[in-house]
Formats: C-alpha cells, structure tokens, sequence
C-alpha cells in the first residue's frame, strides 16, 4: 500500500511578532534573519499520520509513505525532516518551473507529480498550510481525481481496502469511513507530531529524495488546467491600536471593584 | 463596468431555523448586487420535512435575497458532502452567479472547495471584506499568516467561490415588504461514497459561545481544567459563555468545540474576558471583533494587551474570584 503525503515549506508560523513583516514586493512574509524555515505543522500531523499507519500495519501489510512538497531546492531540508519521521521517500516539484500562485495549480500539478510517480492507496494532507490558511489544495486534489475526500480528521485507520476516520466539527464528532482510494486531511486536533530520532534522521540521509519539473510532465498529457485563477493584488499587516488602559490598585478586590465599574460605566453589562 | 453580475448565497438549514451566518453571506451578496446590479439567490437545502413556503423562504426574501431555490436533503447524506457538489453545480448552471458565497464552517469549508473545482472557479476562504476597486473590480479580502496579515485577492475567472468568516459581515434588517421567487431545485439521487458509522454531539449548555454577549476564555496562563472552574463562574454570573485558546484545547483542558481562533470558533461579544491567553494572532483571528477585550495576564509584554481596551497585570486566581463577588453585588 501507498500513501503519499503532500507537504508545504512555510516560514516558521511561531515566529515572534517583532520578526515578522511583510515585503511589499513578493507579497510575502520576509524571512529574519534566525526564522527558520519549517514543514507546515499540520502537514507534519499528516506525516505523523501515515507513518503511524506505516508502523500499525507493519508485518501484516507493507506500507510505503511517500512525501511529495511543491517547492523552491531549500525544500529538500523540510522534506529530510518528513523522512526522518519515518517517511519512506520524497519528491520535490520545482516551484520555479510551475507557477503555483494559487490553490487551483498547486493541486493541479501536485495531482499530476504524484500520478508520474506511483498511485497512492490514500492521499493525506494538512487541514490548511499555516501561512496562507488557505485550506483547499488537499481537497482539489481528491476533486480532481474524483475521489472520495474526508476532511479534519483527528483519527485514521485502514482495513481491508477502507479507510475509517473520527472528523472534528464544530459541535462534536463524526465518524466514518470509505473505500480506497480517498483523501483525507488531518485536523489540528490529531496530536503531536514525533521528533526524529537521531538514528532516524541518520537513516533518512540514505533515503531517496527526486526532483520533478517541468520536462518530467513533457510528453505526457497534462493532465489538468496548472493555471492560477487569481491573483494576490497585495498582503498587508493591519494596523494595530494599542491604546489599553491598565487597572491597577492595591488588592485583587479593589481592581476588581475599578474594573467593574468600568464597565458599567461604559455599560457593557 | 455596466455587466450585471448574479450572485449564489448556498446555506444549510437545519430544521427551520436561520441563522445569523446565513443572512451575512446574503448581506455581502447584496453589497455587489448594489454596486453591480444583478440579483441575489439563495440556495437552500432544507431538510425532507421542512416546509420552505411557510416561513424559511419568506424570511430570506425579507433579509435581501431575491431568488429562493430550494432543495431537499432526501437524496443526500450530510456526512458526505461530495454529494452536495452537483446539486450546487446545477444551481450555478440555473443561476449563472459570478460569486458563489459560503459560510466558512464546517459545511462551506468543506463544500466550496469541491464546488470550486468542479466547476474550475476561483476560491477565496475566509473572506472578510469584498470591495471594488476604481474601475469596479471586485476585489476580496482575507485573512493570512495566522491573522497576522490581510491578503487582497483579484479573481480572474467567470465565476468565483468565495468562503465568508462568521460575524464579519452585518445581516440586514428585515423588510417584509419585499417580495421574491420560490422555486424548487430538484435534487436526483446522488453517488454516496462515505459510511456514517457513529455519530456525537456535544451537548449544548447555557449560552452558545457564536451567540454570547460575554465570554470567558482561558489560555495556557490558567494552568489546567480546574483553572476553568473559576472562569465558569465569572461567565456564569454575566451569562456569558466559555471559549479557550488552541493551547488549552491542545492540552485537554477542554473540549476542542472551546476554542476560538483562526482554526476555531469566531466571536463576536460585547464583552471578551481573555484570561491568561498571550494573544497570539490566530486566536486573535477569532475574538478580534469584540466591543472591548479585556486582558488579564500576569505577563505585561503579552501581545494580548495591545488588543485590550482594557487589563489587568497579575494572577488571574485572586482576580476572577473577586471579580465574580463584584459582580454579583451589583447585579
């Protein structure tokens, strides 16, 4: 079985607010110097996700776990953390040779690289990437293969051709299941993901790691439409009042007291 | 630019009831339909025993829609959103909308995309204003980078699917005057592919955390489930209701269904206590739109104070509680 994991290089989204501008050229958040740059954390939850699959079903059914990220080359170091994980191979799609502007064409040509290079029993992404929070590429690509797609899911488990999954909504939890092939995207909600060990992170340096652009898809048929149907006109911070006034006093009684008063005095109760 | 432009609004009712969300997707409809002329019709899917003439379809029409089209949930399975895509995408064949309006929640979230993609549109999630710019091009705008950037989009197709975040837009006041079509969208038995095995809901106690007028919300700085007991209490007293940041959630301090943020809830209160929450932009993301915020945290530097009207530097243990006694004396 095969389950190819789709994964987003992103700016480390817990970068302190001091360090983070954006640039009003690229449209994008500058990197600091010391932000590093980190896999997507719920793209990591997905790759938690397919190698605890990996290990559950170790033994009785042999699974390989393939990662597949559309980047510029500083991706290949995002993609190493995944195989050290656990992750069995990885592909990285030259960004530069795409333009993958927007949801619509980074599905599009994830949906192609991923079919040029195996065909996956199940497909696992990230609920969103943190930067953009978009949440839509994972389901494009289960759209465009006219699969099956299960969103936000805190649990995964595969038996016999189905896949199961507990989904997180707002006002409780469904779960349910499907046939392979399908899509699934995993919710915040599913759980730390491991850090490497060193032996893993030692192993993964002898696991293969390919490039895909643009000449890979040359000949065969493309497959979907890669152009981007919008365009960012610009990203911009918006601006921030800091005008809080502070209540103080002597005890824990007494700023209560002021601040009560305070509000009813602007009667918001 | 003198083209007229239709818009989808596409809501889920449940039972009988309309809810705030649906008439804000109708109220940014009606933005464009005021600056492009073009009409407003809403999709529906009601459940199979629902009467839509009675009181469902008129109450749209009063909030703004002219069109009303409706469909029953019979053939479809709510558990399996994949089946909703063609009823939609025959709804945009009837229509011909340039935007196709969602809530972003747990249907829209899921749906739109799907729709997008079927029908090779534009999508644009979380949107939080639509404006035009000189030359009457729509432009939408969202928000990125875990709150802490806005992004302006120019779609650049025919049509586009557009996700609104909860509370952002104001639904408009209700005018039973206006008059609009009814008709029914026949809905054909759809492919289900996805196996609902079990189901549960949380139940729903006191205030709903959307609807609250106040709310109390916790972060990594109350310490642990018995912290949240002392916020009970406060939002007990102002009958406001309980939220958390992503880190109390992620600790299992309390049910996920808590949380408010950019991956959660979003909220809108008079009044939002945030009790030991630094403030980070994705929770920020979701209570940003409060009247007043008030910080109560023992760190002077957290960002949270830069959101607060007002705050309160120290231990939230000794202030909540004599919070609660003032309260009460008063009320």
């Amino acid at each position: 079985m095969i389950i190819a994991v789709c994964v987003k290089q992103i700016m480390d989204p817990e970068v302190p607010p001091p360090l983070f501008q954006i640039d009003p050229e690229t449209k994008q958040a500058i990197r600091s110097a010391g932000v590093e740059m980190v896999m997507s954390p719920f793209d990591e939850q997905a790759v938690e996700a397919a190698v605890q699959l990996k290990e559950a079903e170790a033994g009785k059914n042999e699974i390989s776990v393939i990662l597949f990220s559309v980047g510029t080359a500083d991706a290949k170091d995002m993609l190493k953390h995944g195989l050290s994980m656990g992750a069995d191979e990885a592909v990285l799609i030259s960004a530069e040779d795409f333009d993958v502007s927007d949801s619509f064409a980074t599905a599009s040509v994830l949906v192609q690289a991923i079919q040029s290079v195996c065909e996956p029993d199940l497909i696992l992404t990230g609920r969103q990437a943190a930067d953009f929070d978009v949440g839509v590429v994972g389901i494009g690509v289960g759209e465009l293969l006219q699969w099956p797609i299960l969103n936000w899911a805190k649990s995964v488990t595969v038996e016999s051709g189905q896949v199961k999954v507990e989904r997180v909504l707002s006002n409780g939890v469904d779960r349910v299941s499907c046939d392979l092939p399908a899509v699934v995207s995993i919710a915040n909600e599913f759980g730390v993901p491991r850090k490497p060990s060193l032996r893993e992170t030692m192993k993964s340096a002898r696991k293969p790691m390919s490039e895909l652009n643009s000449d890979a898809f040359e000949g065969s048929e493309k497959l979907f439409d890669h152009m981007p149907r919008q365009k960012t006109v610009d990203v911009a911070e918006p601006e921030k009042s800091s005008d809080c006034q502070i209540i103080d006093g002597d005890s824990a009684a007494e700023i209560a007291e002021k601040l009560v008063s305070t509000i009813r005095d602007a009667k918001l109760i | 630019m003198s083209e007229k432009i239709n818009s989808l609004v596409v809501i889920d009712v449940i039972g009988d009831e309309l809810v705030s969300s649906d008439f804000e997707c109708i109220s940014a409809a009606t933005t464009i339909a005021e600056q492009k002329g073009g009409q407003v019709t809403v999709l529906a899917f009601v459940d199979p025993d629902t009467i839509i003439d009675a009181e469902i379809a008129p109450g749209i029409i009063a909030k703004g829609a002219d069109k009303v089209l409706w469909a029953s949930k019979e053939n479809l399975a709510e558990h399996d959103l994949g089946s909703y895509v063609q009823v939609v995408s025959d709804a945009i064949k009837e229509v011909g909308p340039w935007a196709i309006i969602f809530t972003h929640n747990n249907f829209g979230g899921d749906l739109a995309p799907r729709v997008a993609f079927r029908n090779l549109a534009a999508i644009v999630t979380g949107t939080q204003a639509i404006h035009f710019d000189d030359a009457g091009e729509i432009l939408l705008t969202r928000v990125c980078y875990g709150g802490r950037a806005e992004q302006i989009i120019r779609p650049t197709t025919s049509t586009v699917v557009v996700t609104l975040r909860e509370k952002v837009f104001e639904p408009l006041e209700d005018s039973a005057e206006r008059a609009g079509e009814i008709s029914n969208l026949l809905v054909q038995p759809q492919e289900q592919r996805v196996e609902l095995l079990e189901q549960s809901r949380e139940e729903q106690k006191g205030v709903r955390l959307e609807n609250a007028n106040v709310v109390v919300s916790g972060g990594r700085g109350v310490g642990g489930p018995d912290g949240f007991e002392q916020l009970k209490e406060l939002a007990e007293c102002l009958n406001g209701a309980l939220g958390a940041s992503r880190v109390a959630c992620d600790l299992g301090w309390v049910p996920h269904s808590w949380q408010v943020g950019l991956s959660g809830k979003t909220v809108s209160p008079d009044l939002y206590f945030a009790v030991g929450i630094s403030g980070a932009s994705h929770h920020l993301a979701g209570c940003g739109s409060a009247k007043v915020i008030i910080a109560i945290n023992s760190d002077r530097d957290a960002p949270i104070f830069s959101a607060a009207k007002y705050g309160v530097v120290g231990d939230y243990s000794e202030l909540v509680p004599a919070l609660v006694e003032e309260f009460k004396k008063s009320l």
